[in-house]
């Protein structure tokens, strides 16, 4: 687990090294914040306010006046699973001035569960599945008194859907293979019985950050 | 940036993070058995009608008779092949049969249960199958007694909305413990040196054994079978196999010897018992070869292989016993034993010294996975989770794959 976090970290800092060489129409951001929401227990029907951790990076080329396409990898933790979303981002400026400017982001990334441990046991095995990351956002860029860069701030609201599947082996001799996504109410091949607990995250997103 | 924006973020945060409620939801899927009831006079005023080949989904018992190969597919029908080649199998047709799981063929008629009838067929021109007769009522412990329909079970997955923990009171089947899949693989195959029948036919009568009852049919005119008398035999048969005029019955609990010399009659004559286990059963002139083997429904960890001298059928004796891997099927030609070995492959014995054919061991192909096999005229005909595989045994040191048919839904080798 620990080595999969320090693999993460070296691509996210390498990709966030690379931006920082890149000249203008690129466009580069890092941001780091909390991801906030009410889960529902399933045991008692309560909710409870939950919180966890978002980095991100932006890295992309301006297309069209004032609105850039490129791609986006992050780290989002949530209570029950932690995922890396990649995919692709859009940012926009709303207002041209010298000065702070309005500013709009739209990134679309799945959501890998891949730094989750899949557990093996003769008999069962457990699993993280999820799926397409959605979020849009609103916020501002403070420009540095100096150089070419700026303090970026923003909210917004991000959709994550997540699912732990537990299986139960219809052989204790041969461990099934895993299936990557799971979908149909079929169990998959080698399951006698399986649960899944299936999480759509509806969070909302508080980020800080720098953009070059 | 002026702080009027500052306070429009922080409304708008707030509303968010007091109205942004995850969704979760659990569901719990399981396979499990769903009864199923049937009235019979439903299923008789069906007609049966050959249908084009189709494709096997799940390969049951296999019966071959002159050049052509007989697959049953559980509770749908029977499979035809045209085998003259055993290299090139090719799919003739199909009948249609609810609830079949057992065949055998005399004389050119065809005889499979339809829940608790039996049913004939004139297969003497392949290409115009006829249904000659139907013996109503004899399978009866198919039948639930409080209502007087057929009970059946079907192998379903069941997904329901909530988490597990609402529904740990229901039945759990892993799929090679349900009643299907256990009636299927205990009737895999059948022929002459089939090893896990359920009917056989031996001096003009067919005998069919279900879970507890030997049941004789007098088929001395082949097309007009003739229910004669149910026969207890107590619980956990699984197979029989017919040998100069005995029948050698494998059930749960050891082996019985029925004395078939009246064949509308068959006498218990001895009752060889070892630990609970599965075990099918072939025999030559002196000694029985048993398998016994763990998994499923039976459970006591034991994978074996008992030789049994039966030079006195009234006191058959424990000659040796084998370690094996996970022994299903079994066939004997000559004096080459060939036993099906699970997921573990299929192995060959040379078995003319009883005694040491751990020594004589003379093919092993693990990549082979089978359940069952029937040394037949042509070839070796194994059924695995690939499929139904011919082999030329000519040579049983070097066994030489000829071809496979392929099926959709594999067994699963337990």
């Amino acid at each position: 687990m620990v080595k999969r976090y320090v693999w993460v970290l070296l691509a996210f800092f390498g990709f966030f090294g690379t931006c920082l060489g890149q000249e203008k129409p690129w466009l580069k951001q890092v941001e780091m914040g909390v991801l906030g929401g009410k889960t529902e227990n399933l045991w008692d029907e309560t909710t409870t306010a939950r919180l966890g951790l978002s980095v991100s990076t932006f890295f992309g080329k301006e297309f069209l006046p004032k609105q850039w396409l490129g791609v986006k990898l992050g780290i989002d933790q949530y209570p029950s699973v932690t995922t890396l979303p990649l995919g692709l981002g859009w940012r926009g400026f709303l207002t041209q001035t010298d000065g702070p400017r309005l500013m709009a982001g739209l990134d679309l990334a799945y959501g890998s569960p891949i730094l989750e441990k899949i557990e093996r046991t003769d008999w069962s095995s457990s699993w993280h599945e999820s799926g397409i990351m959605i979020h849009p956002s609103v916020g501002f860029r403070l420009p540095a008194k100096k150089g070419n860069w700026g303090l970026t701030a923003s909210v917004g609201y991000k959709r994550q859907p997540t699912a732990f599947l537990e299986g139960t082996h219809s052989n204790a001799e041969s461990r099934p293979r895993i299936p990557f996504f799971h979908t149909s109410s079929r169990l998959p091949e080698g399951f006698s019985a399986l649960t899944k607990t299936a999480t759509l995250y509806h969070s909302l997103s508080i980020q800080v950050g720098l953009m070059f | 940036m002026n702080s009027r924006f500052l306070s429009v973020l922080l409304v708008l945060s707030s509303i968010l993070i007091f109205s942004c409620t995850d969704e979760v939801t659990s569901t719990y899927s399981f396979r499990t058995m769903m009864p199923v009831y049937l009235e019979m006079k439903d299923v008789r005023a069906k007609a049966i009608s050959v249908a084009p080949a189709q494709e096997i989904e799940e390969p049951g018992k296999i019966y071959i008779y002159k050049d052509y190969l007989f697959i049953n597919e559980p509770n749908q029908g029977i499979h035809i092949y045209d085998n003259k080649n055993p290299a090139n199998p090719i799919n003739l047709s199909f009948i249609p049969i609810e609830g079949n799981v057992d065949l055998a063929i005399n004389s050119d008629i065809l005889y499979a249960d339809n829940y608790v009838d039996l049913l004939a067929f004139d297969i003497s021109n392949i290409r115009s199958i006829r249904l000659v007769k139907r013996v109503e009522d004899v399978f009866t412990h198919l039948y639930q007694h409080s209502t007087g329909k057929v009970i059946t079970f079907k192998d379903t997955v069941i997904t329901s909305e909530g988490p597990r923990w609402e529904y740990d009171n229901m039945w759990l089947v892993r799929p090679g413990m349900s009643l299907t899949a256990n009636m299927a693989k205990a009737a895999q195959s059948y022929g002459t040196g089939g090893s896990m029948a359920r009917f056989t036919l031996m001096e003009g009568h067919l005998f069919a054994v279900d879970q507890n009852t030997l049941r004789v049919f007098d088929v001395v005119n082949p097309a007009e079978p003739k229910f004669v008398k149910p026969i207890d035999l107590g619980w956990g048969i699984e197979t029989i196999f017919p040998f100069q005029q005995k029948l050698f019955i494998g059930s749960n609990r050891g082996m019985h010897i029925y004395d078939a010399s009246t064949p509308s009659a068959p006498t218990r004559m001895a009752v060889y018992e070892h630990v609970l286990s599965c075990d099918p059963v072939v025999v030559n002139e002196e000694h029985a070869f048993v398998t016994l083997r763990s998994g499923n429904f039976c459970v006591n960890g034991v994978n074996e292989l008992h030789v049994i001298d039966i030079k006195d059928p009234y006191q058959p004796k424990l000659k040796k016993a084998y370690p094996m891997l996970n022994p299903h099927g079994l066939g004997l030609a000559e004096q080459f034993l060939y036993v099906a070995e699970g997921k573990h492959g299929l192995k060959s014995f040379n078995v003319k010294d009883v005694l040491s054919i751990d020594k004589n061991q003379l093919e092993f192909l693990p990549s082979m996975k089978s359940v069952d096999l029937i040394p037949g005229p042509k070839s070796l005909i194994v059924i695995g989770p690939d499929g139904v595989c011919q082999f030329d045994y000519s040579n049983p040191a070097a066994l030489k794959k000829l071809s496979c048919i392929q099926v959709k839904d594999p067994i699963e080798v337990s």
